[in-house]
């Protein structure tokens, strides 16, 4: 059965390749606009397997929902985190706060494939 | 009198935005065209405590298909402003200056030219550039705060390159 990943992205523009790339790689995708919304997604939605994050959203920014999802009974869920950001401090914090990847856009569809197989294998 | 940083921000503004585009599949290159009609236009903003201001690319559809690689949500010139950013802020951040980014503003118009904010302290840098697609401007605006500037290049240890990836 297909793994679902949810992508939290407030691009739409990012969201859809990344889908596109999740797509056709055989993952079931889910989308989300901002922090928030994917917090409640990965919340209600227990089928998430993993979760492709952005950094700089409106609302409730990436590492806020690394932060709260780690705190919740779903902290098992593995995210990565999909952003044009690639200063260590902001890395550290996101890998301290439960992140279990980062990946600095433009992303390599085939990186960020392997990145999920090995975090839902 | 421009500010001593002048000249490397242009020329980081013009290394990034060749970088970017060309990452894209839509090289650019200084203008040669006269017409420089563009009719979609990106601006992102930033703060830190040594500099603050905003990002503007302008550019036409045509440009905006070609980087996504066919027909381009609205919202893909805003993503492209945000990774532009998102560059500078890397080699900002080597030169000893944090900033911030704010979410992208996408605008679309008829006639967007944007020009040079004349304030005093405010500085810009505008790089007009064309592509097979057509033109593409980049407007820089940047203002320091007073007695800051950028620091001599360092190596910043486990900094990450555009479109690196790595599992903790």
């Amino acid at each position: 059965m297909a793994k679902t990943i949810l992508v939290v992205d407030d691009s739409a523009s990012v969201r859809q390749q990344v889908r596109l790339a999740l797509s056709q790689a055989g993952f079931d995708v889910l989308e989300a606009g901002d922090g928030q919304a994917g917090l409640d997604q990965i919340t209600a939605n227990d089928g998430i397997a993993a979760v492709v994050c952005d950094v700089n959203m409106p609302r409730m920014n990436g590492i806020e929902m690394v932060e709260k999802v780690a705190g919740s009974p779903r902290k098992g869920v593995p995210i990565v985190m999909l952003t044009t950001e690639g200063q260590p401090a902001m890395i550290q914090r996101a890998k301290a706060a439960g992140a279990k990847g980062w990946i600095v856009k433009p992303f390599k569809p085939d990186l960020l494939v392997a990145a999920l197989n090995k975090l839902v294998a | 009198m421009p500010h001593k940083d002048s000249e490397t921000i242009s020329n980081l503004v013009d290394a990034n935005s060749s970088a970017l585009f060309e990452n894209y599949n839509a090289p650019i290159g200084a203008a040669t065209s006269k017409d420089r009609t563009t009719t979609i236009a990106a601006i992102i903003g930033y703060s830190g405590r040594e500099l603050s201001g905003s990002l503007c690319i302008t550019t036409v559809p045509e440009v905006t298909q070609k980087t996504y690689g066919g027909e381009a949500p609205a919202d893909w010139l805003g993503e492209l402003a945000n990774q532009l950013l998102g560059r500078l802020k890397t080699d900002f951040a080597k030169r000893g200056a944090e900033v911030y980014i704010t979410t992208p503003l996408v605008l679309k118009g008829y006639r967007l030219e944007v020009c040079a904010n004349e304030e005093e302290g405010i500085e810009s840098v505008l790089h007009d550039y064309d592509s097979d697609e057509g033109p593409v401007r980049v407007m820089f605006q940047y203002e320091f705060k007073p007695g800051a500037g950028l620091s001599p290049t360092q190596y910043v240890e486990d900094s990450m390159d555009v479109s690196e990836a790595i599992l903790f």
